[in-house]
């Protein structure tokens, strides 16, 4: 039997979307019309993003994210110690700030990227370091030092915050649901 | 709760590992795992064991399923639950085996199995009309028969303009023919019949998420019940099963249709003339009901 051109998954998902070109998605909707299949798709479609948007998520067993690293807390800027840079895919990579009016552009920090939240390390004056934490927003945040919670979010609201003046230390940013980021600030 | 996938960042992640940045890779499965881990559980009401096997499977085919994506103006999440639906079929297929398989598509809910549990019927007895339309069905076609003939039976007795009430007041009695008879019906092209069905099924958002946590405490306390039957703890085997009693006529409580409101933005009609015509249509289908032998089920 010969496949229906339109039962792609590309197809259904443009035109559920409204992303066709307006003559495609004229004849696709003519075909809708006899094509038992195409329109099921597009039923169940309706159903699954529906119910896959409507009810909570369940944690996964199987990944959760969780990095590992040090630092080296030098004059004005942060060095990674171990791993080395760009070794191990998805861990902490070095990041440029842009320059600051009048002055030399900033050290910058290391980012990691996991999951949909990004989490930027930077060192500050006076010997202490800053974490940037985007994306986080809906779910619990937690900043443990050598052991002792630090820093608690419960459901973050914001797209992005900040947690500054940290100290040298061992630290373990715990993102409920999503994964665990340990890291020592020598 | 909105789309957990944030659209750009993912199709940025996607585009720069399919121009050779093979570390884009991890960031994009890490986006969409929980979507993948998820899928199965909430759209079939498979068990974690299932979740997570399912969750391998398209771990380990996810290079072929991200090549497979060409980018559109669609939604790369509308795009991921096309895919998951069609590699979830073929998971139980090559994991199961088709022959046999009474794999159970959830449309909604437990209601016909806790009710007839509850009451201590046999599997399949119900007592009402929506536990058949609103819950589950079966996905081999063998056992859509009995469904299907029900629904056609019920259509054919009806009036046109009652049988657009009749899928809009039971939404998942609705199949790709009937979206062809809407789109004639209410002469509208198919893709605003998907927008209003869409809209109708929007005002029920409550309610599901009401019946998912409570089908969960359900749940909870079937195996609690069971821990107390086994360790021969009858007072509080006593008290569990009121509290299930109770948990069970809130559940059944929950009716998931949807407001009469929406129907009747959807159809541009007065409220009064939808709630009018949802009680017609539900006589109607009762006197077939009871021509055809569900003497006993309620609309």
């Amino acid at each position: 039997m010969k496949k229906c051109r339109f039962n792609d998954p590309s197809a259904v998902a443009a035109y559920f979307d409204g992303a066709m070109e307006p003559g495609v998605e004229e004849e696709f909707g003519r075909h809708l019309l006899a094509c038992r299949e195409c329109a099921g798709a597009l039923l169940n479609l309706e159903r699954d993003l529906f119910l896959m948007t409507t009810v909570e998520f369940a944690h996964n067993p199987r990944k959760l994210f969780r990095s590992q690293a040090r630092f080296r807390l030098a004059h004005g800027g942060l060095d990674l110690r171990e791993p080395a840079e760009g070794v191990g895919a998805g861990g902490f990579v070095p990041f440029a700030l842009s320059p600051v009016r009048g002055g030399e552009g900033g050290k910058g920090g290391y980012r990691l990227l996991k999951a949909g939240v990004t989490v930027d390390l930077k060192g500050e004056r006076g010997d202490t370091v800053s974490l940037d934490v985007r994306g986080a927003a809906g779910r619990s945040v937690f900043l443990y030092r050598g052991g002792r919670l630090v820093e608690a979010r419960s459901r973050v609201e914001e797209e992005q915050f900040t947690i500054d003046k940290l100290e040298r230390g061992n630290y373990l940013l715990f993102i409920k649901e999503c994964g665990a980021v340990d890291f020592t600030v020598d | 709760m909105g789309d957990r996938i944030e659209d750009r960042v993912v199709k940025e992640a996607l585009g720069r590992y399919r121009d050779g940045d093979d570390g884009r890779f991890d960031e994009v499965v890490e986006m969409i795992s929980h979507y993948i881990y998820n899928y199965p559980r909430i759209v079939f009401g498979a068990d974690r064991d299932a979740c997570g096997g399912f969750y391998e499977y398209v771990l380990a085919r996810m290079k072929e399923i991200l090549r497979g994506y060409r980018v559109t103006g669609a939604k790369f999440l509308t795009w991921l639950t096309v895919v998951l639906r069609n590699r979830y079929l073929n998971y139980l297929r090559e994991v199961k085996g088709s022959g046999g398989i009474e794999a159970k598509v959830r449309v909604v809910s437990l209601d016909g199995e806790y009710g007839s549990r509850a009451r201590g019927g046999a599997p399949g007895d119900t007592r009402s009309l929506y536990d058949v339309v609103g819950d589950r069905r079966y996905l081999w076609t063998e056992k859509c028969g009995g469904y299907d003939e029900l629904l056609d039976g019920i259509v054919k007795n009806l009036r046109e303009s009652q049988r657009v009430y009749f899928h809009l007041y039971f939404i998942d009695t609705i199949r790709p023919e009937d979206m062809a008879f809407l789109s004639i019906q209410l002469d509208r092209p198919v893709s605003r019949i998907l927008a209003g069905v869409r809209s109708v099924r929007g005002s029920m958002e409550e309610k599901y998420r009401l019946k998912w946590r409570l089908e969960h405490r359900l749940n909870a306390l079937f195996f609690d019940l069971l821990h107390g039957q086994r360790d021969g703890k009858g007072d509080v085997v006593g008290k569990l099963k009121n509290r299930q009693a109770k948990l069970l006529r809130d559940y059944e409580r929950v009716k998931l249709n949807p407001s009469y409101e929406s129907i009747a933005k959807f159809l541009g009609l007065p409220v009064g003339t939808v709630s009018t015509g949802i009680m017609r249509m539900k006589r109607s289908v009762q006197s077939r009901l009871e021509e055809t032998g569900y003497e006993k089920m309620q609309v």
